[in-house]
C-alpha cells in the first residue's frame, strides 16, 4: 500500500540510472505536496538562473496526498520545472488517470535530471522501474505514442489500465508553448513544461500499478470526504451547471458582461458568442460528457465533427480554449475550433498560448506588419481554416509555425511590435478581459507563473457570486481577495484536488484540512495549512527573484492599462492595476519592490 | 425575432426593456420568444423584482442577473433596481467553469 508522503523516483537520463528515495515528512508537512512540495524540491536542486532547456534544468512530476484516493476530484497531479516560455518557475497541473496511477504503482513523484543522448521512456509497474530506448516513438502524436505503446502491452486489460503522459511533436521540437499530454486528452498544460521533457530526450511516462492508497486516519478521512461530496453534490455549479454545459458555460455571461476577449484582446464582446457557447457545443458536437478520476462533476466533452474539412472526434473545446480560437481570433464556427483543439492535444500545445498567439498573429497580419510572404496565408480575423493551418504549422515547426511556436511575445517581438502580445511574463492572457474585472487584472499582474486564470480565479466572485458577490469594476478590496484565492489555489494545487471543488459555496480551507489530515496523520490545524499555502506562494516569488524577475515584471500589457474598453458594461473602463498592487505588496508582507520582508520571511520557516 | 407581452402593453408611459434568459431559465420566456430573448412591456418606474413576477419566475430562485453589461448576485437592492426604457437583463443560472 501507497501511504504519505512515501517514495519519489529519481531518474537520471544522463546517466540512464535511477533511485528509490523517501519523501522528508518534515518537507511534506511543510509544503502539502503536488505544487508545494515540487517547489520546494525545485528550489533546492536547481540554480534559477539556469537555462530551462538545458540538461541542468529539472522535472518533476509529484502528486498529493489526495490524489487517487478518492477524495472528491483527486485526479490531479503537477508538473513543476524553470519555464522556458516565461523563464519563471513552471507549474502545470493535470487530471485524467496518469497520476492516480502512479501512485497505484508505487510513487508519489518523479524527479527526471538530466539529459538522455537517444530518445526513452520511462516504465514504471508497481514499483518495477525500466528506461526503454523509445526512438520508434520520437516524431509521433501524443496520440500515436500512446496507441503504439498500448499496443505492445500483450495483455488487453493490462493496456487498457495503462496510463500514460508524454509530449508529441512540439515538445521534441522545444517549442516554448508545448505541453505534457496524459490520458491522451489531459494537458499539464501552460508555460511550455513539454519543451523541458523534451529537451530531456523523454517521449513518455508509461505506469501501471496495483497498489491501494492508505489514509493515515480513516475515519477522519471518510469524514472528511464525505462531508466535502455533501458540499460538491449540492452546489448549483458542481451538481448542475459544469456537468450540463462544460466549463464553455461561460460564454454567454462573460460576453454579456463585455469580457469575452475578441480580436486579440481589442474588443471585450462578440456579437456571435451564442454560435461558441457551452449551450452551442451541446447542441451541435457533444458525444458525451466524461470525468477524471473520482470526480462527480464530470466537465470535460467527448465531441464530433462531422463536417469533412475538420473531420474528428476528441475532447474539447474547454471555455479557454473555445473562447480563445473562438472571440479572440473572431471565429464563430466551432468545426475549426475544435478541430484546431484536437490538433494542439496531438501535436502536445497549450491551447491559450496556442490560441492567442494565433491571436497575435492575425492582429500583427491585418495591421500590415506579418508580410504577406511570411505568412503565407490569409490571416484576417475570422479565418476558421487558417487558424486550423498556423495550428498545424506551429505543431511541426514549419512555414510562420517556426516562430509561432514559441509563442505569441516571440512572435510580436520578432515582427517588431510587443506591445501587441496580451500577456505578462511572457505568458499569454486567458480568457477573461481585466479591464472589466479588476481583480483579474492583479491575478493576472502577479501570477508566479506567468499571465494565468488559475492562479486566484476571483471571477468566482466578482462576476459569478460564487462565495459572495463584488463588484467587478472596483478595485477597493481586491488586493485582499486576490491574495485569499491565491492561497487557497496554492493549497488546492498541493493537495492533488481540483481546483473546481473551490466553486462549491461553502467549501474552503477547513475542508482542505481535514481531509489533509485524515490522509497524511499529520495534525494539521486550519491555521498551519493557510501558512503553508501563503509559503509557497512566497518560495515560487523568491525563486523569480532570485531568476531575474522584479517588480517591473508585475504588471499588464500597455493594451489592458491605457486603453478603454470600447463597449459594453465597462465600456470606458481600462485596469487600473496602480490601485491594487501596492496594497496587494503590503498584504502579503512584501516591500514595496515586491520583495518578501525578513520578518516574513521569518514567519513562514523561508529565512 | 422577439415577443412582446401583450398584457403590459396598454401600460402608459411603459418601458421596454430587452430580456435574455439562458440554459434552464429560457422556460420563462414568453411563449413564441425565439433565441432565448424577448423584448418585454413593463409599467414605467418598474422594479426588477417587477419584472420577475411579470414572467412567473420565483423572486427566491438562485441566480445571476446581468443589467447592462453589469453582473449582480440576487439581492434585495437589484430587485428593487428601476429598470429604464432600453435596458438589457439577462439571467443565468448559478454557473462557474474557466
Amino acid at each position: 500500500m501507497n501511504s504519505w508522503p512515501g517514495k519519489l523516483l529519481r531518474v537520471d537520463l544522463t546517466k540512464g540510472t535511477w533511485a528509490v528515495e523517501d519523501i522528508d515528512p518534515e518537507l511534506a508537512r511543510a509544503y502539502i505536496g503536488g505544487r508545494g512540495l515540487g517547489t520546494k524540491i525545485l528550489c533546492d536542486e536547481i540554480d534559477p538562473q539556469v537555462d530551462p532547456l538545458s540538461p541542468e534544468n529539472k522535472l518533476i512530476f509529484m502528486t498529493g496526498p489526495l490524489t487517487g484516493t478518492g477524495a472528491p476530484a483527486s485526479a490531479r497531479y503537477m508538473v513543476i520545472t524553470k519555464s522556458p516560455l516565461t523563464g519563471a518557475i513552471a507549474s502545470s497541473n493535470s487530471g485524467g488517470y496518469f497520476p492516480a496511477e502512479l501512485r497505484y504503482a508505487g510513487f508519489n513523484a518523479i524527479i527526471f535530471e538530466g539529459k538522455s543522448k537517444e530518445p526513452v521512456s520511462l516504465y514504471i509497474k508497481n514499483g518495477e522501474v525500466e528506461l526503454r530506448p523509445t526512438k520508434h516513438l520520437w516524431g509521433k502524436t501524443t496520440h500515436e505514442t500512446e496507441d503504439i505503446i498500448k499496443g505492445e502491452i500483450e495483455d488487453p486489460w493490462e493496456a487498457q489500465e495503462t496510463r500514460i503522459a508524454c509530449i508529441g511533436p512540439a515538445g521534441e521540437k522545444l517549442g516554448r508553448i508545448a505541453c505534457i499530454i496524459n490520458d491522451k486528452h489531459r494537458a499539464a498544460g501552460r508555460s511550455g513544461v513539454g519543451a523541458v521533457m523534451g529537451s530531456k530526450k523523454l517521449k513518455a511516462v508509461v505506469v501501471r500499478g496495483t497498489q491501494g492508497i492508505q489514509a493515515a486516519d480513516f475515519d477522519l478521512f471518510k469524514k472528511s470526504v464525505r462531508s466535502a461530496m455533501q458540499k460538491l453534490g449540492s452546489g448549483p455549479v458542481t451538481s448542475e451547471g459544469l456537468p450540463a454545459y462544460g466549463t464553455a458555460i461561460l460564454v454567454n455571461i462573460i460576453n454579456e458582461c463585455g469580457i469575452l476577449p475578441t480580436n486579440n484582446f481589442q474588443q471585450g464582446m462578440f456579437d456571435r458568442a451564442g454560435k461558441i457557447s457551452g449551450e452551442s457545443i451541446a447542441e451541435n458536437i457533444l458525444t458525451r460528457n466524461k470525468g477524471c478520476f473520482a470526480c462527480s462533476i464530470a466537465c470535460a466533452r467527448m465531441t464530433t465533427i462531422e463536417d469533412e474539412k475538420y473531420k474528428g472526434h476528441g475532447e474539447g473545446p474547454e471555455y479557454e480554449t473555445v473562447e480563445l480560437m473562438g472571440a479572440d481570433c473572431g471565429i464563430d464556427d466551432l468545426a475549426p475550433i475544435t478541430k484546431a483543439n484536437y490538433l494542439c492535444n496531438e501535436y502536445g500545445m497549450d491551447t491559450i498560448s496556442a490560441a492567442c498567439t494565433v491571436a497575435t498573429a492575425m492582429e500583427l497580419y491585418e495591421k500590415g506588419y506579418i508580410p504577406a510572404d511570411d505568412a503565407g496565408m490569409d490571416l484576417s480575423f475570422g479565418n476558421g481554416e487558417a487558424l486550423v493551418k498556423l495550428i498545424e504549422q506551429m505543431g511541426v515547426r514549419k512555414g510562420l509555425g517556426k516562430v509561432a511556436a514559441d509563442g505569441a511575445y516571440v512572435l510580436a517581438d520578432t515582427y517588431g511590435h510587443p506591445e501587441l502580445f496580451m500577456g505578462v511574463k511572457k505568458q499569454e492572457i486567458p480568457a477573461y478581459d481585466p479591464r472589466g474585472v479588476q481583480g483579474m487584472g492583479l491575478t493576472y499582474a502577479t501570477s508566479n507563473r506567468g499571465a494565468c486564470h488559475v492562479r486566484g480565479y476571483t471571477i468566482a466572485n466578482e462576476v459569478l457570486g460564487v462565495h459572495e458577490k463584488l463588484d467587478p469594476l472596483i478595485t477597493e478590496g481586491k488586493a485582499a481577495t486576490v491574495k485569499v484565492f491565491q492561497d487557497l489555489t496554492a493549497l488546492v494545487d498541493s493537495s492533488g484536488l481540483c481546483l473546481f471543488v473551490t466553486l462549491t459555496p461553502g467549501f474552503g480551507f477547513g475542508d482542505m484540512q481535514a481531509m489533509l489530515k485524515g490522509a497524511t496523520g499529520f495534525t494539521y490545524t486550519v491555521q498551519e495549512v493557510t501558512e503553508a499555502s501563503e509559503r509557497i506562494w512566497n518560495l515560487e516569488r523568491i525563486f523569480n527573484l532570485k531568476a531575474g524577475f522584479t517588480k517591473a515584471d508585475d504588471t499588464l500589457p500597455k493594451r489592458l492599462l491605457e486603453e478603454p474598453l470600447p463597449e459594453g458594461g465597462p465600456k470606458g473602463q481600462v485596469c487600473r492595476l496602480d490601485e491594487m498592487l501596492p496594497e496587494y505588496y503590503e498584504l502579503r508582507g512584501w516591500d514595496a519592490e515586491g520583495v518578501p520582508t525578513k520578518e516574513k520571511l521569518d514567519k513562514l520557516g523561508l529565512s | 425575432m422577439s415577443c412582446v407581452a401583450a398584457k403590459t402593453d396598454t401600460h402608459e408611459g411603459a418601458v421596454q426593456i430587452e430580456l435574455k434568459m439562458f440554459m434552464k431559465f429560457k422556460r420563462f420566456l414568453p411563449e413564441g420568444s425565439a433565441d432565448g430573448k424577448a423584448t418585454i412591456s413593463l409599467p414605467a418606474g418598474a422594479t426588477f423584482k417587477d419584472l420577475l413576477h411579470h414572467i412567473d419566475m420565483p423572486v427566491v430562485e438562485d441566480k445571476i442577473i446581468v443589467i447592462n453589461g453589469i453582473s449582480h448576485k440576487q439581492s434585495d437592492k437589484v430587485n428593487a433596481l428601476s429598470l429604464q426604457q432600453g435596458d438589457t437583463v439577462a439571467i443565468f443560472p448559478p454557473i462557474a467553469g474557466g
